[in-house]
C-alpha cells in the first residue's frame, strides 16, 4: 500500500469527524439564516448516520488488524471520532435550533 | 536488518572529521550557526527573555490592581500592558518555547544528525527574535497595541483605533506566525523522515508524536490568523469593509477566524508540554509509560477535536443555541483525551520507583494545577455557566491555571530534566526545591483568589475598581502571590545563568538514567553513528547501545559524502532511503531574516522607502540562498554500513524538498480555505450585498480564465516530459510559456472584475480578497518559474538534478487548482444561489 493510502487510512476518523462537524455547523448556520430551521435536526441526524457508519467500518477494520500499531491507531481514532460525533449529535434532539 | 552494520574498528580521524564539519562558526560568523542544537537553545533563550519581559508587565498590572482606586498606571497604559502581556506570552513565549524544545531535542531523540532544513530553523529564529524585540520596543514609545490580545474589531478598526498601535499587532504578529510555520515545516518533515532505522511509528518517542501533532495543528490553524490579520489591515489601510456591518461586513467574522486559530493554539502549546511530561515521567518512575498507545491516541484526538471548539470563546455573541451546543459537546468531549494522559502519568508514577528530583516536583505541580484548570474548563464549556462567568476574573483564573499549569510547569520540569543533555552542569537541585516552592505557592496564591474575584463580579481588563465593591483584599492577595511567583522565576534565571554552559560533547549526560536516544553520547554532529532502534526505550533495552554508537558500529559512522549529512528514512517504517547532504552555515538565512523583520517594522510605521530597501535586501538574500539549494548530484552512491548502499541525491516524492513543499501547500490551502470561509460567511450574514446573476461578469470571462489555467497546467506537464528526456532548455521554454499562461489567466480574471469596488460592500471586499490572494500565488509561481529558467540557462538543471523544477511545478499545479476553485466560487456561486 502506498504512502498516501496508508496516511488516509490512519486519518480516516479525523476526516470523517471534520466533514461531519463542518456539515452540521454549516446546516445549522444556513438553516437559521435562511429560514429552513425545521429541516436542520433531520439533516444533522442524517449526516450523523452517514458519519457513524463510516466510522464503524473503520473501527471494524482497525480491530481486525489491531496487532499492527497502524491498524490499531486507525481504529482507535475512528472510535474516538465516533464518540465525538455522538456527543455532537445529541443536542439536535435536546436544544431548540435557532433560539 | 543486521544488528551491527559496521562491527569492525573504525579508521582513526573519523570523529575529528565529524567534529570539524559540524563545528559552530567562530567570531561574528557565529550568527550564521544553523545547527539545530544551537538554534534550539537560542530559541529557548529568546522565549524565556520574552517570558520575563511579559512577566514584568504582569507585575505592573498587579501593582495597579493591588488596592482600589489606584492611580499608578493610567487606563491607556494599562490597555497596552494587558494587550502586550497576553500577546507576548502567547506568541513570543509559549509557541516559540515549545517549538524550541522540539528543534533542540528532536535531532538527537530521533537519532538524526540534524533536522532536514536547518537553515529554515535559523531563518525562523532570527525573524522571530528581531521581530519580537521590535514589537516589544513599541511599548517604550507608547505605540504598543491596546485592543486586547484578540484584537476584536470594531474596537480595533481605523475608526475607533486610528493610531499605529493596532498595526504593530497586525503586522508584527502576522510575520511572527510565518516564523512559527517555518519551524513547523521543519519539525513535521523531520519527525516523519529523519528517524533512526527501526524507529517505526509504534516505537516513536511520545514527544516526537506530540511535536508531529503540534506541527500539523500549526499548519491548519495559523493560516486563519494570518488571513484575518490581513483582512483587518486591509480594512484599516484601504477601507475594505470585511468587519463593517453597515456595508455588509460582520465583526463576528474576525472572531470566527481568530478563534479558529486561537483555540487550537491552546493545545498547540499544551500538547508538546504533555509530550515532554510523557518523556520525563517514565524516566523518573524508572519504568515505561503506562498505556503508550492510548497516550498517542489522546494526543491525536486532542489535536483534531481542538478544531471543533472555537465557538466556545463566542458563547456570548448571539450565535444560535444549537450551534453553541455542538461546541459545548465538543468542549466537554476534549476532557476525555486529557483525562487519558493524566491517568497514564499517575499510573506510571504509581507503578514505578520514583526519583524525587526538582523535575518530579514540577510534574506533580503540573498535575495539580492543570487538573484544576481543566475542571474549571469543563465548567465554562457549559453555556449557561459561561454566560455568567464570561469576561470576568474567573476566566482569567481558568486560563492561567490551564496555560501556566499546562505549559509553564511542564516546561520548567523539562528545563531541569534536559539541561544536563546540553550543558556542562545540571541545574542545582537544592536551589530547584526553592524555585519550585516559590513558583507553586506564588502561583496558587496569585490565581486561586481570582476565581472568587470573578464570581464576585470583577470584569477583566479594568484598570481599577472602587473600594465599595469589596474586591480589594482578594486583589491584594493576588498581587502578593504574583511577586512570590516572580521571585521563583528570578531564582530560576539566576541558577540558569550560574550553571548552564552549552556543550554537547562534554555535557553532564544521562544523570536520570533515561531510555531514549537524546541521551546517547555525542557532539555537534549528534551521534557518531546512527543506531538501529528495536524498542521504545532503546537505552534500557538494547545492551551496549551507547558504546556501539560511540564506536561507530552503526550506520553512517563518518562523513561519507565529505560534508554534513543525515539519513532519510521512510515515514511509516523508518527504513533507510537515502543520504541527505546538509548545508554548511552561511549568511543568507540571517540576512534574509533581519531585513524581512526590518521590512515589516518599517511598513508598520509607514517608513516606505526604508521598507522597500529592506525588502530588496531580504529578497536578494533569499534568491542567493535558493540558488545553492540544489547541489549537483555526487558521482556515486554511499555505503552506510551493513552492505546498504544508498543514493545521496533523490528527487520527486521521496525527497525531503518535495515533502517540505507539500506541507507548505497544505498551509496555502488552509489560508485559501479561510478566505473561502470569509466569502461564504459574509454571504450568509448579508446576502443582499450579493449581485443577481445578470449583474455578474459575462460567463465568457470565467470560461476564458479557466481555459488558460488548464492550458498552464498542460504546459507544466509538457515541461516535465521534456526534462525527463534531458532537454532542459526546451523544458525551460515550456515552463516559461506555462507561467505566461498562468499570468494571462489571472489577467483575465482581474479584467472580469475591473468594475468591482472593494470598498463598496462586503461582497466587493470578499471577491477582491479571493482574486488578490489568487494573484499573490500567481506572482510566486511566476517568480519560481523564472528562477528555474535561470538555472536551466546556467546549466544547473537536467533530467537528474531537477529538485528546483519539481518544486516550481508542484507549486504551479497547486496555483492552477486553487485558481480554478476561486473562479468557480466567485462566478459560479452567485449564479447558483441567485
Amino acid at each position: 500500500m502506498n504512502l498516501a493510502a496508508r496516511s488516509l487510512r490512519v486519518s480516516m476518523g479525523i476526516v470523517v469527524w471534520a466533514a461531519h462537524f463542518a456539515a452540521i455547523y454549516g446546516f445549522t448556520a444556513l438553516g437559521c439564516a435562511r429560514g429552513f430551521e425545521h429541516l436542520v435536526p433531520r439533516m444533522v441526524v442524517g449526516a450523523s448516520i452517514v458519519a457513524g457508519a463510516l466510522l464503524l467500518a473503520t473501527m471494524a477494520r482497525g480491530w481486525i488488524g489491531r496487532a499492527h500499531f497502524e491498524h490499531w491507531l486507525s481504529g482507535a481514532i475512528a472510535a474516538f471520532a465516533f464518540v465525538a460525533v455522538v456527543f455532537e449529535t445529541i443536542p439536535a434532539w435536546a436544544v431548540p435550533t435557532c433560539a | 536488518m543486521p544488528l551491527l552494520p559496521n562491527p569492525a574498528p573504525r579508521p582513526p580521524g573519523e570523529v575529528d572529521e565529524l567534529r570539524r564539519l559540524w563545528a559552530a562558526p567562530r567570531g561574528i560568523a557565529f550568527l550564521t550557526v544553523i545547527n539545530n542544537n544551537y538554534v534550539g537553545v537560542f530559541y529557548l533563550g529568546a522565549a524565556l527573555l520574552f517570558f520575563a519581559l511579559a512577566g514584568v508587565l504582569a507585575l505592573a498590572m498587579r501593582l495597579q490592581l493591588a488596592v482600589p482606586a489606584n492611580d499608578l498606571v493610567g487606563p491607556d497604559l494599562y490597555n497596552q500592558l494587558f494587550t502586550m502581556h497576553g500577546t507576548m506570552m502567547m506568541f513570543l513565549f509559549a509557541v516559540p518555547a515549545v517549538e524550541a524544545m522540539g528543534v533542540a531535542l528532536l535531532p538527537n531523540m530521533l537519532g538524526a544528525r540534524d533536522l532536514p532544513f536547518p537553515r529554515l530553523s535559523a531563518f525562523a529564529f532570527w525573524l522571530y527574535f528581531i521581530g519580537g524585540l521590535g514589537f516589544f520596543l513599541s511599548l517604550l514609545v507608547g505605540w504598543a497595541p491596546d485592543g486586547g490580545w484578540f484584537m476584536n474589531p470594531p474596537l480595533t478598526d481605523a475608526r475607533w483605533s486610528p493610531r499605529v498601535n493596532q498595526d504593530f499587532w497586525l503586522l508584527g504578529i502576522g510575520f511572527i506566525e510565518i516564523s512559527a510555520i517555518a519551524g513547523a515545516i521543519e519539525i513535521l518533515v523531520g519527525v516523519l523522515r529523519t528517524r533512526a532505522p527501526g524507529m517505526t511509528l509504534a516505537r516513536m518517542p511520545i514527544f516526537a508524536w506530540a511535536m508531529l501533532v503540534f506541527a500539523t495543528m500549526i499548519v491548519f490553524a495559523f493560516p486563519a490568523v494570518i488571513l484575518t490579520t490581513a483582512l483587518l489591515e486591509l480594512q484599516r489601510a484601504f477601507d475594505w469593509p470585511f468587519f463593517d456591518a453597515a456595508r455588509g461586513g460582520d465583526a463576528l467574522l474576525w472572531q470566527h477566524l481568530f478563534w479558529f486559530f486561537g483555540h487550537p493554539e491552546v493545545y498547540i502549546i499544551f500538547l508538546p508540554a504533555a509530550g515532554m511530561v510523557s518523556m520525563i515521567v517514565p524516566t523518573l518512575a524508572r519504568r515505561p509509560l503506562v498505556a503508550y498507545r492510548l497516550v498517542v491516541l489522546a494526543l491525536i484526538a486532542t489535536g483534531f477535536l481542538s478544531f471543533g471548539l472555537w465557538v466556545h470563546h463566542m458563547f456570548a455573541t448571539g450565535i444560535p443555541q444549537l450551534s453553541l451546543a455542538y461546541f459545548q459537546a465538543a468542549s466537554t468531549a476534549v476532557a476525555i483525551p486529557s483525562g487519558i494522559q493524566v491517568f497514564a502519568w499517575i499510573a506510571t508514577f504509581a507503578s514505578g520507583r520514583v526519583q524525587w528530583t526538582t523535575a518530579t516536583l514540577f510534574v506533580l505541580g503540573f498535575l495539580f494545577v492543570f487538573v484544576l484548570g481543566g475542571l474549571t474548563g469543563v465548567m465554562v464549556a457549559v453555556v449557561p455557566f459561561d454566560w455568567q462567568a464570561h469576561d470576568t476574573y474567573f476566566i482569567v483564573a481558568h486560563l492561567h491555571y490551564v496555560l501556566i499549569g499546562g505549559m509553564v510547569f511542564p516546561l520548567l520540569a523539562a528545563l531541569y530534566y534536559w539541561v544536563p543533555f546540553s550543558s556542562r552542569l545540571a541545574l542545582s537541585e537544592r536551589v530547584g526545591r526553592w524555585v519550585f516552592a516559590l513558583i507553586f505557592v506564588g502561583f496558587n496564591v496569585a490565581f486561586f483568589p481570582m476565581h472568587v474575584t470573578g464570581l464576585a463580579g470583577m470584569p477583566r481588563r479594568v484598570y481599577t475598581y472602587p473600594e465599595e465593591l469589596g474586591w480589594g483584599a482578594l486583589n491584594l492577595v493576588s498581587t502578593v502571590g504574583a511577586f512570590v511567583l516572580a521571585a521563583g522565576i528570578a531564582l530560576l534565571f539566576f541558577d540558569v545563568a550560574r550553571r548552564f554552559r552549552l556543550t554537547l560533547e562534554h555535557s553532564a549526560g544521562n544523570l536520570w538514567n533515561a531510555g531514549t536516544l537524546e541521551w546517547l553520547p555525542g557532539g555537534n554532529y549528534s551521534n557518531r553513528s546512527i543506531p538501529i532502534v528495536t524498542s521504545r526505550e532503546p537505552l534500557w533495552d538494547q545492551a551496549d547501545l551507547a558504546e556501539h554508537v560511540k564506536n561507530g558500529h552503526y550506520y553512517l559512522p563518518g562523513a561519507a559524502t565529505g560534508g554534513r549529512e543525515t539519513l532519510i528514512t521512510s515515514a511509516f517504517d523508518a527504513k533507510p532511503q537515502y543520504v541527505l547532504r546538509m548545508p554548511m552555515p552561511g549568511w543568507p538565512p540571517f540576512v534574509a531574516a533581519v531585513f524581512l523583520a526590518a521590512f515589516f517594522l518599517a511598513l508598520t510605521v509607514k517608513l516606505y522607502p526604508i521598507a522597500v530597501v529592506c525588502a530588496a535586501i531580504a529578497l536578494g538574500a533569499i534568491v542567493h540562498w535558493a540558488w545553492f539549494l540544489d547541489p549537483p548530484p555526487p558521482g556515486r552512491p554511499v555505503e552506510i554500513g551493513g552492505g546498504i548502499v544508498l543514493p545521496a541525491y533523490v528527487h520527486g516524492p521521496m525527497s525531503q524538498a518535495w515533502w517540505g513543499v507539500v506541507v507548505l501547500l497544505l498551509v496555502a490551502a488552509s489560508l485559501y480555505g479561510s478566505a473561502i470561509f470569509a466569502y461564504l460567511y459574509l454571504w450568509t450574514v448579508s446576502p443582499q450585498a450579493w449581485p443577481s446573476p445578470d449583474a455578474l461578469p459575462h460567463a465568457g470571462w470565467p470560461l476564458g480564465a479557466a481555459l488558460l489555467f488548464a492550458a498552464a497546467s498542460a504546459g507544466l506537464g509538457a515541461a516535465n516530459r521534456l526534462l525527463r528526456q534531458g532537454r532542459s532548455r526546451w523544458c525551460a521554454a515550456a515552463l516559461l510559456v506555462a507561467a505566461l499562461l498562468l499570468a494571462g489567466a489571472f489577467a483575465v480574471e482581474l479584467l472580469a472584475h475591473r468594475t468591482l469596488e472593494p470598498t463598496a460592500s462586503g461582497y466587493g471586499a470578499a471577491v477582491s480578497l479571493v482574486v488578490v490572494l489568487g494573484g499573490f500565488f500567481v506572482v510566486v509561481a511566476l517568480s519560481m518559474a523564472l528562477f528555474v529558467v535561470a538555472r536551466a540557462l546556467a546549466g544547473k538543471l537536467d533530467a537528474v538534478r531537477r529538485v528546483t523544477f519539481d518544486n516550481a511545478r508542484l507549486f504551479a499545479h497547486y496555483t492552477v487548482a486553487q485558481s480554478l476553485a476561486g473562479v468557480v466560487l466567485v462566478h459560479g456561486f452567485p449564479r447558483l444561489v441567485g
